[in-house]
């Protein structure tokens, strides 16, 4: 089966007067993993919601294999981990996880350690550590085509961040993924293209210097 | 069918506590000023499950990404356990019936 595509173009997206994203041109295949990079309020999120279909833009085209996608969760196309915990509280992880994991991958999720320990315990018996990997773990092997992944790196330890970073990359053979981190070491380690969001448009990184170019970054 | 039953279900459960405190709390004043009929108790149980979905929307939205990302609209959720709050309150009416009738 050849691989899907995912293609986010045009999108504009404005809160009253002010313009967040107007030129936005994303394509995402399955078996990459595409880093968003950008500053504190520049539109990552919004525009994860935007292909995810929680959030109404101004204009948007977002398509999988040229199919126009107004919902990105319908059908289980697209999954979104936000940045927030996401789980409702008092039901059980193996309850939960029964209805996010795609059952060609479910012997292989319970074969993970932080499910077999937390499988029967709530959301609200977990630390926010261990909830975020679960969430993310969830996600990652979920029935979704393409991935979008909002702020994974965050509330979680080095240790973990680097024992995910696998994870993402073997999720990334299957299926297609969109990072997004402020822990950008993390983002340039695990893409395979990097894209920067300033201004409210899109920059396609091919040089890492670039983001001191376009001032992510100090280059001190 | 059986993953929806569920989603929809445990949808349902987080609900509950406010559903069942709306639905008292409005038979309770309707009641008191229209007297009790099945008119004010469906009535009453519209309004409470309104109440505990506006509540719960405004407290727990965050985990409506769970329901998405499991494949259902918000729309389709509210519909289903609606649904389901009907065939309950319809459940509990018949059993009272009987009830009544047998006591």
């Amino acid at each position: 089966m050849s691989a899907l595509i995912l293609k986010v173009d045009s999108v504009r997206l404005a809160f009253e007067d002010r313009k967040i994203l107007q030129d936005v041109h994303i394509t995402c295949r399955q078996g990459e993993v595409i880093g968003l990079l950008g500053r504190n309020g520049c539109g990552k999120s919004s525009l994860l919601r935007i292909i995810y279909g929680t959030l109404n833009a101004s204009y948007k085209y977002v398509s999988i294999d040229d199919l126009f996608i107004h919902k990105g969760y319908h059908k289980n196309r697209i999954a979104y981990l936000p940045q927030h915990s996401y789980l409702p509280d008092s039901l059980k992880i193996k309850n939960l996880a029964k209805m996010l994991v795609d059952e060609n991958f479910w012997d292989e999720f319970i074969d993970l350690t932080i499910y077999k320990v937390n499988c029967h315990k709530t959301t609200g018996q977990l630390s926010g550590g261990e909830l975020r990997q679960l969430e993310m773990l969830m996600i990652i092997h979920s029935k979704a085509d393409f991935i979008l992944l909002d702020e994974p790196f965050t509330h979680i330890s080095p240790i973990q961040a680097d024992e995910f970073k696998p994870v993402i990359r073997a999720c990334a053979k299957r299926k297609g993924i969109i990072i997004t981190d402020h822990q950008y070491y993390n983002i340039l380690e695990v893409s395979d293209k990097v894209i920067l969001l300033k201004d409210g448009v899109t920059k396609h990184i091919t040089n890492n210097d670039e983001l001191v170019t376009y001032g992510y970054l100090s280059g001190k | 069918m059986k993953r929806l039953i569920t989603l929809t279900l445990q949808y349902y459960r987080t609900l509950l506590v406010y559903n069942i405190t709306f639905t008292f709390l409005c038979f309770f004043f309707i009641g008191l000023s229209a007297g009790n009929s099945s008119v004010s108790l469906f009535f009453s149980k519209f309004v409470g499950f309104v109440g505990a979905v506006a509540l719960h929307n405004y407290s727990s939205a965050k985990t409506y990404f769970y329901y998405r990302n499991a494949g259902l609209s918000i729309r389709r959720l509210y519909a289903y356990a609606y649904l389901v709050d009907f065939i309950v309150l319809l459940i509990s009416v018949i059993l009272l019936a009987i009830c009544r009738h047998l006591f």
